[in-house]
């Protein structure tokens, strides 16, 4: 009896222990094994504090991030929700205004030596967190290694290399000519890192080398759970940060993120379930903060794969879907019913080409008319694929399913996970899909330049349209934004002419702010948020 | 009792071995090219055969395996695809958590579900084991995220009393172990319930109670020692399932334990990320298997006897016993 009693509570013990040593290892409260920074030389102190519970501590900003980044590295990723934490830290040569106009940032400005040779001045009075001067060797160094280990980014895909002209002088050569290159530039896939650092914490990304312009640095990372940086002393805008420190915790799950935007335990909540954001928006001392993005929805329909070769099935398949009665299912009064292939305020968009090839609308009996005449007088069988971690694509998916039932039209949808959806579109094996891009230069061409040669985006519509691609070309080349604006309202004409997608969902963003949080609005261009700007 | 040990080392090591190779094999028949995952949207040609290079992604299937397993001798398991960072720290900096979850969870379930389950199996067929009954049924049959967010409707939203997620204090840990404790609860007085209920019943619980024993005495030392063995065996289970399957749970309250980052990694597509987390999942439960194995010996008789375990003092009593028998009839 009594070894089988010291045996049970041995055993208890013994977990526990095993459980609080872990957990103790970390020297923080809950995570261990996460990454506090280093000092930077001649920098401030470390924070050394446990992650912070009070919301009224003017000091610290409490934020909600629906993304890990699980790197610090400038560009490592293209996904918005980890360039709005590592953006934080590195900062780009130029930025996007909310007006969606290119402003010089590092840079001071630039010159076009030759339509592929553009030279950049640089502003002589940045300095890196550590203390160290910010010069063309960062930027010629951060755009050639980025090349050289093939970052996973696409603005990037025009430069051949970048070369030190002087100290505060760098220049691009690009492959091709790149008028909206600048508003590439602004990407915050395009942030800029120190050389220095890099070499001294030998690319240790977690930590050491972690070093950038931007207005915070990381003070601390505890991996899947929560970013903690404060001000960069050395910040070159004077009075910015507002805030001090930034507490983010990470929440995936956007159930969970709405759950803490409703317990007010948070400054600004990114992530929460859109379905809750009128319950939100009712709750005192918190309002969510809606704004429209340069991202749009669209079924895109593989030109390439029979019968979506068929242009009448394709554009019968358009008429079969009921993009309002979609939207209005999927995402209420969220964002908007697409209103033309761009979204609004894009140079390029132009709702009477849409309203030319899509403005007939929902017309079930004209759908099975082409379909007929397309020699499927019985309906045909089509497949889309959806990615299954996003519900309300997913809702999407079967919601156009239904309606197009009705013409005859036998809808499979194929759920899958991100990366192997990824793939399979990649590869064209799919017949229609649901995908979103973003015109991330405020130009149709940020979405147009996705869906050239060689591209893992023009695979999705299997286009091979030579006018197309001589046409972009041409809007690339040229200088004069009228001029090219009409060329990429032309490029968006073909697309739209030969049915290759339809447009149905102008994306919005949402968050739930704290009301007596000031100055946080959604940067258009990529869906970014500044929080240098913002006060408590 | 050495014996038993080294022939169960050997065993964890054999496994371990299999695991590896049968689930490195299995990622070799999973689709997609890992260069695609490096390099994104953006993918070109030229980066695709740079990276096939750079990650020796060409190599014939037993020099990849081979390679791997001496590196994860060496302690090495890779870079993450999407990352290109360690995958060792990040998974050490995940299994505090998941260990924690796992661990109080089950210590919870295993309090409940002992008094519950030996209480139900002395007052069998009485209200209180009905009651006990339905309960046990609800937390078995309940799906863990469900309960999750009961709670946290519950706990949070209404009374205000918990955090919804996190991990920082004891207060944030109150409802992920107490959903895990509940479910595993459940199980365990189902099998305290049965194992008991057999036990009792036996000639030596009588033996017991006629020598005058306490009642108490009887149930545990008598009883549940004896029922002790399949219910070790359901509360291991549970842990080896814990491990790596609160996904859910660690979701609901937004835990980075070890499940959501395999999770991830399957999502990305990230092979190194996987194999590795499901590779040091899988030693995680070899230890706990091994561990219980070791308690195995201790609790039942059979095991120490076959093993060797306390032979010597039960040569020596047997010894005093045939000494003291020489003299006249026993």
């Amino acid at each position: 009896m009594k070894k089988f009693v010291s045996l049970s509570l041995a055993l208890t013990m013994l977990l526990s222990l095993i459980t609080f040593g872990l957990a103790g290892c970390g020297g923080s409260t809950g995570t261990s094994g996460g990454t506090e920074a280093t000092a930077p030389a001649g920098g401030g102190e470390t924070q050394q504090s446990g992650f912070s519970f009070d919301t009224g501590d003017p000091d610290t900003l409490k934020v909600i991030q629906n993304f890990d980044p699980e790197v610090f590295q400038p560009g490592n990723n293209d996904e918005q929700g980890y360039n709005r934490i590592v953006r934080q830290i590195y900062e780009t040569l130029f930025m996007m205004t909310p007006e969606g106009e290119v402003t010089p940032w590092l840079a001071t400005g630039y010159t076009w030596e030759t339509p592929t040779r553009m030279v950049i001045t640089l502003r002589d009075d940045v300095k890196f967190s550590d203390g160290s001067d910010f010069t063309a060797e960062d930027v010629a160094w951060t755009i050639n290694y980025a090349k050289e280990i093939a970052l996973p980014n696409s603005h990037y895909n025009v430069i051949t290399d970048a070369e030190v002209v002087d100290p505060y002088t760098v220049a691009l050569n690009l492959k091709e000519p790149c008028m909206t290159l600048a508003a590439h530039l602004c990407n915050s896939q395009c942030t800029i890192g120190s050389k220095k650092a890099f070499e001294e914490g030998k690319g240790d990304w977690m930590s050491a080398s972690v070093v950038g312009t931007g207005p915070y640095k990381l003070v601390k990372y505890n991996p899947g759970d929560m970013v903690q940086l404060t001000a960069n002393e050395h910040y070159w805008r004077q009075g910015e940060p507002k805030v001090k420190n930034i507490d983010m915790r990470i929440v995936k799950s956007n159930e969970s993120a709405a759950t803490e935007a409703k317990t007010l335990n948070y400054d600004i909540v990114i992530g929460a379930n859109t379905r809750e954001f009128a319950a939100i928006d009712a709750i005192d001392g918190v309002h969510m903060n809606e704004h429209m993005c340069a991202n749009t929805t669209y079924l895109l329909l593989n030109t390439a794969k029979a019968p979506m070769d068929n242009i009448k099935v394709r554009e019968a398949f358009a008429r079969a879907v009921n993009v309002a009665a979609t939207v209005k299912l999927t995402y209420g009064d969220f964002g908007q019913p697409a209103s033309a292939l761009v979204a609004p305020n894009i140079l390029g968009r132009n709702e009477a080409t849409y309203q030319k090839y899509y403005g007939a609308g929902h017309d079930v009996e004209t759908a099975k008319k082409l379909l007929a005449e397309a020699g499927f007088p019985n309906g045909v069988d089509l497949e889309i694929t959806v990615e299954s971690t996003d519900t309300q694509r997913c809702d999407m998916a079967e919601a156009i399913q239904a309606q197009v039932a009705a013409a005859g039209i036998n809808l499979k949808v194929n759920k899958m996970e991100s990366a192997p959806m990824r793939e399979y579109l990649g590869r064209g094996n799919h017949q229609i899909c649901i995908y979103g891009f973003t015109s991330l230069t405020m130009e149709a061409d940020g979405f147009l330049a996705q869906l050239q040669p060689g591209s893992a985006a023009l695979a999705r519509i299997g286009y091979d349209n030579q006018n197309f691609f001589k046409k972009y070309s041409e809007g690339a080349a040229t200088e004069d934004i009228t001029a090219r604006g009409k060329i990429w309202e032309e490029c968006c004409e073909m697309l739209m002419q030969d049915y290759t997608m339809i447009p149905v969902w102008h994306k919005a963003l949402g968050a739930a702010v704290r009301d007596n949080v000031e100055g946080f609005y959604w940067a258009t261009d990529y869906e970014q948020v500044y929080y240098q700007f913002i006060s408590k | 009792m050495l014996r038993y040990i080294i022939k169960r080392l050997i065993y964890m090591v054999i496994t371990l071995l299999a695991t590896v190779v049968f689930l490195f094999t299995l990622m070799e028949f999973v689709p997609g090219d890992p260069a695609l995952v490096v390099l994104g949207e953006g993918a070109t040609e030229e980066n695709i055969v740079a990276i096939h290079k750079e990650l020796k992604l060409d190599d014939p299937y037993i020099v990849r395996l081979t390679r791997y397993i001496g590196n994860l001798i060496q302690g090495d398991m890779g870079n993450s695809y999407k990352t290109r960072q360690p995958i060792a720290p990040a998974l050490f900096a995940r299994l505090p958590l998941t260990m924690t979850i796992a661990v109080w969870g089950i210590i919870v379930g295993t309090i409940i579900g002992l008094i519950a389950g030996v209480v139900s199996a002395v007052k069998q067929y009485s209200l209180f084991d009905r009651i006990l009954t339905f309960i046990s049924l609800f937390g078995a049959s309940a799906p863990s995220f469900w309960l999750a967010m009961l709670f946290v409707l519950i706990f949070t939203l209404k009374l205000g009393w918990l955090p919804a997620t996190g991990s920082y204090t004891l207060k944030h840990w109150i409802l992920p172990v107490a959903t895990i404790g509940l479910q595993a609860s459940a199980t365990i007085t189902r099998m305290t319930r049965s194992s008991m209920l057999e036990v009792i019943r036996q000639d030596y619980v009588r033996t017991a109670r006629a020598k005058g024993q306490t009642q108490f005495k009887v149930v545990i030392s008598h009883g549940l020692r004896n029922a002790f063995i399949p219910i070790l065996t359901v509360i291991c289970t549970r842990i080896n399932g814990y491990l790596g399957g609160t996904v859910l749970v660690e979701s609901v309250f937004a835990i980075p334990g070890l499940g959501n980052y395999v999770l991830d990694g399957v999502k990305t597509m990230d092979t190194p990320v996987v194999l590795s987390g499901v590779v040091f999942i899988c030693f995680m439960c070899t230890i706990v298997t091994f561990l219980t194995d070791m308690a195995y010996a201790f609790i039942d008789p059979r095991i120490k006897s076959t093993y060797g375990f306390g032979v010597k003092r039960a040569r020596k009593r047997a010894g005093l016993v045939a000494k003291a028998t020489e003299g006249g009839n026993v």
